[in-house]
């Protein structure tokens, strides 16, 4: 169904919430996305992301105790869900699946013609 | 919470933005990231960078899983936009599944919408005259209203030292602006030179600050008040210098030497004057002696911010009384106590400024002005068409309830409210209402220059103006979506929902009487269209084509500017006319019988003892040939003749001249002419058929010619094609006019533009009429569509049962003629007021005969017939297994 489907960038924002834990929070996902992947991301788009994984049930997450290098504000730190944990092993083992189902000759050809 | 201080401060606005727009819940987080984001920034980068990084993340928060919504205070709601959405599919879906009827529905209204587009310019154009000069609401105009012994005198002039009075003893009047002679084409001479100029006037320099008249060369200020100065429009300059400076040049008007002391932007169409060379008025002062009995300015008064015109015209009244009370014995035989007794009255009164193009319709009018009849009567007609295809929208909708009838019933199932499906209806209703304006503004766009053509105007199409069009229309097309809405909203949100889903109509879509009513009530209204167009295009067309005593065709006239230049070539021109095969006559005098000259003598009857009878006549002077060259019939004794030197004593009459003054027997009756103080003694030598001079609304007057000159035209009579005859006189005119420009006339022209008003009405009544009619046709096809597909059923059993098509189409025509017919017979009355109330204002006029309206009511059953048949005819002729079949 449309609403528990794990996008691309979903997906990559569930993971590094999992590696950040349990520090992980909107910029410090953002920080983590752009040393890993080099991609660059807009803040917004992270907090989006968030949102919505919060919303489809993957993730949880509660208020921090507020700090001074925020001007006293409180962060949101994320944690994953037993959902989201199923969810990622879900597209884990079908990917690996998918790969170990790819003939050796395909990946052969794409090779030759690589070079 | 405490806030501990930032060590450094983002930008503040972005903060705001943010603040304003994101949900609350979010905030604390969001700008909790911002904020860090930015300390960080702002330790690696400079202020700048780290500003705009921040203002681009922030913008990138504008998502819609951090908006608040907008629509909704609170998140509860969120229902209504979701049926919203959901009403507009469904309308879409409506609209897609039946599209003849949307499109006769949608077509209806775009033609209604694009008329009333249409007449709103036309309408606003004629209300925005004089608007643009600054302070309009301030300035007014002086008319006199004198009727002192037999003088008749209305006209919007004052005296010629009334401004100057006014000023100096009123302090209500701020400025005091006066122009003379109205709008005139004379020439000027440039050296040799000779330059035809149009739409001069002699006034003060208070014109040119009283109006708003841009210059762009020269100082308006004290401009004119030098008597030999004048100012010119930048047209009228380039015409007079072209490729040159005109300021500072000389002009010479009159043998007179004018300096050009200022040039100004062509004034606007849309003003009661549109001067191109203003001459100073002290040109015309310091020649002649004038006091307040001569009555020929234009005065305009610009008033005090608060001061009410009232307390002005009670000055006024006060000013007539001291000087003009004095002077009336000698001029008008009446002594200054009863000019407000004995029949007499004598006034000034005020006329505001933006009153003068639509209310002021007085003799002598700087131009013709524009007519408060014609914009009520097109009004009348645009709010009409509107209507008929408001009705068309109402009948269609409601003709089709019992499809919709399902729909309404599922949705009351599913526990819609009444007022729900009433809301739903009228948005849809709406939204066609929106359609049709939109495609109304393409209609618009395509067809303005047509109706510029009919108008007379150059109209142009824009959604701005005062108040602004696009809100006009905005506005209008809501209040005509819920207008045309609402009963069928009403209509259909009423349905039980157990009968509707039984497959039951409660709604007798084949007899309605509402609906059976709003179709007679709408071929009412255009069977009246059609009755007062038919009888204003045969009276103007009478009007065109009467007899009119002389023979306006083939006749034209030529206007003298210079008497000198034209005196010293008269006989070598005469001649050479004479001598063309295409000219068949020439006279010097051109009192032209259709402008109308007004020249007022009085005439008195001598002897006879007491019964005297005195009348007051138009007084032509006209030499021998005027007669035969207007081609006048001569009824009884002769025309002037040079062979009787007696002859300058003699008088022709018309023939209502010479019944009003009830001569028993009028060749060689001895009369009395009074002119300007004089009495001469004459003699009735020939009586004239009588013609018409003036418009057909007025009966012909008494007439009178003498022999004398009237320099000032000639009329020539032509055979062949009058293009030809133009070139003829044009070549022999540039010959020997000395110089002089070429400015002939049709007669024949001339007569028609007489009737400019009325001809731009019947353009008018036609194209509109038209328009309504075919409004209330579509609407005819879509009702009858349905209706005929209504009964398909009933026609295959009839048919089975051994009814013969032509039994069934006969039976379907039925239907619509009755209430076509009783349409037709509710139109006669209403239609004979209305044709009669405006022929009223003809005295020469047709007769109202039944067959305009036998005429009118057969077109319309016609044209219903034509409508109904088709589909009539498909359905009586079908196969009634396919009519029976279908269920």
């Amino acid at each position: 169904m449309k609403g528990t489907q794990l996008g691309e960038f979903e997906e990559l924002v569930l993971l590094i919430v999992g590696v950040l834990y349990p520090d992980a929070y909107g910029l410090s996902i953002r920080e983590e996305i752009i040393n890993q992947t080099k991609r660059k991301v807009a803040i917004g788009a992270v907090h989006s992301a968030l949102s919505r994984l919060q919303d489809k049930g993957f993730l949880e997450s509660k208020l921090d105790e507020a700090t001074h290098e925020r001007g006293g504000r409180r962060k949101r730190l994320f944690a994953i869900t037993v959902l989201g944990k199923r969810a990622l092993e879900k597209n884990h083992e079908l990917r690996n699946n998918l790969f170990n189902q790819i003939p050796e000759l395909a990946l052969k050809g794409l090779n030759l013609s690589g070079l | 919470m405490g806030r501990a201080s930032d060590p450094y401060r983002p930008p503040a606005l972005a903060d705001k933005i943010l603040n304003w727009l994101c949900r609350d819940e979010l905030i604390e987080e969001i700008r909790g990231d911002l904020h860090e984001f930015y300390g960080m920034e702002r330790a690696e980068k400079s202020a700048l960078k780290a500003n705009w990084s921040y203002w681009y993340h922030m913008l990138h928060f504008l998502r819609p899983f951090a908006l608040k919504k907008l629509l909704s205070s609170n998140n509860h709601n969120s229902n209504n936009i979701a049926m919203y959405k959901n009403y507009f599919l469904i309308a879409l879906r409506n609209f897609r599944k039946d599209k003849l009827y949307s499109f006769l529905n949608l077509s209806g209204l775009t033609i209604g919408i694009a008329s009333c587009l249409m007449i709103f310019l036309y309408v606003r154009d004629e209300y925005s005259f004089d608007k643009h000069h600054e302070g309009y609401d301030q300035i007014y105009r002086v008319v006199t209203d004198l009727k002192l012994g037999d003088r008749e005198f209305h006209r919007p002039l004052a005296p010629v030292v009334l401004a100057e009075h006014l000023t100096e003893t009123v302090p209500e009047v701020e400025e005091a602006a006066r122009i003379m002679v109205g709008q005139f084409n004379s020439v000027v001479d440039l050296g040799e030179k000779q330059m035809q100029i149009k739409n001069a006037t002699y006034a003060t320099s208070e014109v040119l600050s009283v109006f708003t008249i841009p210059f762009i060369a020269g100082d308006p200020k004290g401009a004119l008040d030098d008597p030999k100065t004048v100012v010119m429009s930048e047209s009228m300059a380039a015409h007079l210098f072209p490729g040159e400076d005109a300021l500072g040049k000389i002009v010479t008007f009159n043998s007179d030497d004018f300096i050009v002391k200022g040039i100004y932007k062509d004034m606007v169409e849309n003003g009661h004057f549109k001067f191109d060379f203003i001459m100073s008025y002290r040109y015309q002062t310091s020649r002649f002696q004038m006091g307040w009995m001569n009555i020929n300015t234009y005065t305009y008064l610009k008033l005090a911010k608060d001061a009410a015109p009232e307390t002005v015209e009670a000055k006024l009244t006060e000013a007539l009384k001291t000087y003009i009370a004095p002077l009336t014995q000698s001029t008008f035989n009446v002594p200054g106590d009863e000019i407000n007794a004995n029949g007499n009255h004598a006034r000034f009164y005020l006329q505001a400024l933006a009153d003068i193009h639509l209310k002021s319709n007085l003799d002598r009018e700087i131009s013709v002005n524009g007519s408060l009849e014609n914009v009520r009567t097109i009004s009348l007609i645009g709010i009409i068409i509107l209507f008929i295809a408001g009705i068309n929208f109402v009948n269609l909708s409601t003709a089709r309830a019992a499809i919709r009838g399902k729909e309404v019933g599922v949705r009351k199932v599913l526990g819609s409210k009444r007022k729900q499906l009433i809301t739903q209806f009228l948005f849809e209703s709406t939204l066609y209402s929106i359609g049709a304006f939109l495609l109304a503004i393409g209609v618009v766009v395509l067809m303005l220059p047509y109706f510029n053509q009919i108008i007379g105007r150059e109209l142009t199409f824009s959604l701005g103006g005062t108040p602004p069009l696009w809100l006009i229309m905005t506005v209008s097309a809501i209040l005509l979506g819920l207008g045309a809405g609402s009963y069928p909203a009403f209509v259909l949100s009423s349905f039980n929902p157990g009968k509707t889903l039984k497959g039951q109509t409660q709604f007798k879509t084949g007899k309605s009487w509402l609906r059976s009513s709003l179709v007679v009530l709408q071929f009412s209204i255009s069977t009246t269209l059609i009755v007062v167009t038919l009888v204003v295009n045969n009276q103007l067309s009478y009007v065109m084509d009467k007899s009119l005593g002389f023979d306006k065709d083939n006749l034209i006239t030529l206007d003298i500017m210079d008497l000198n230049r034209y005196d010293r070539n008269e006989e070598v021109l005469k001649n050479e006319l004479e001598s063309k095969p295409n000219i068949e006559s020439y006279s010097r005098s051109g009192f032209v019988p259709v402008s109308g000259s007004r020249r007022e003598f009085f005439l008195e009857k001598l002897g006879e003892g007491a019964a005297k009878e005195s009348i007051s006549v138009q007084s032509w002077p006209v030499n021998e040939t005027y007669i035969p060259t207007q081609g006048m019939t001569i009824k009884a004794g002769r025309n002037f003749s040079k062979e009787f030197a007696s002859d300058t004593t003699g008088l022709i009459l018309n023939e209502t001249a010479a019944k009003n003054l009830q001569l028993a027997d009028p060749i060689g009756a001895n009369l009395s002419l009074k002119a300007g103080g004089e009495s001469y003694a004459m003699r009735v030598i020939g009586i004239v058929e009588d013609f018409h001079f003036a418009s057909m609304k007025e009966s012909i007057k008494p007439l009178i010619f003498y022999k004398g000159r009237d320099p000032w035209s000639i009329s020539v009579r032509f055979s062949g094609s009058p293009q030809e005859a133009l070139s003829t006189l044009k070549t022999i005119w540039e010959n020997n006019s000395g110089g002089q420009p070429f400015v002939a006339d049709l007669v024949s022209q001339q007569y028609t533009n007489q009737y400019q008003k009325e001809d731009q009405m019947k353009g008018l009544v036609n194209a509109f009429s038209v328009l309504a009619i075919s409004v209330a046709i579509l609407g005819l096809v879509g009702l009858a569509t349905f209706m005929t597909e209504q009964r398909r059923k009933e026609m295959g059993i009839r048919k089975v049962l051994g009814a013969k098509p032509s039994q069934l189409f006969a039976g379907l025509l039925r239907n619509f003629t009755v209430p076509i017919a009783i349409s037709c017979i509710l139109a006669i009355p209403v239609s004979y007021l209305a044709a009669n109330s405006w022929l009223s204002e003809y005295v020469y006029r047709i007769s109202l005969s039944p067959l305009f309206f036998i005429g009118a009511s057969l077109l319309m059953i016609l044209l219903a017939w034509l409508t109904v048949s088709f589909q009539s005819l498909k359905v009586a002729r079908s196969n009634p297994t396919e009519n029976l079949r279908y269920e």
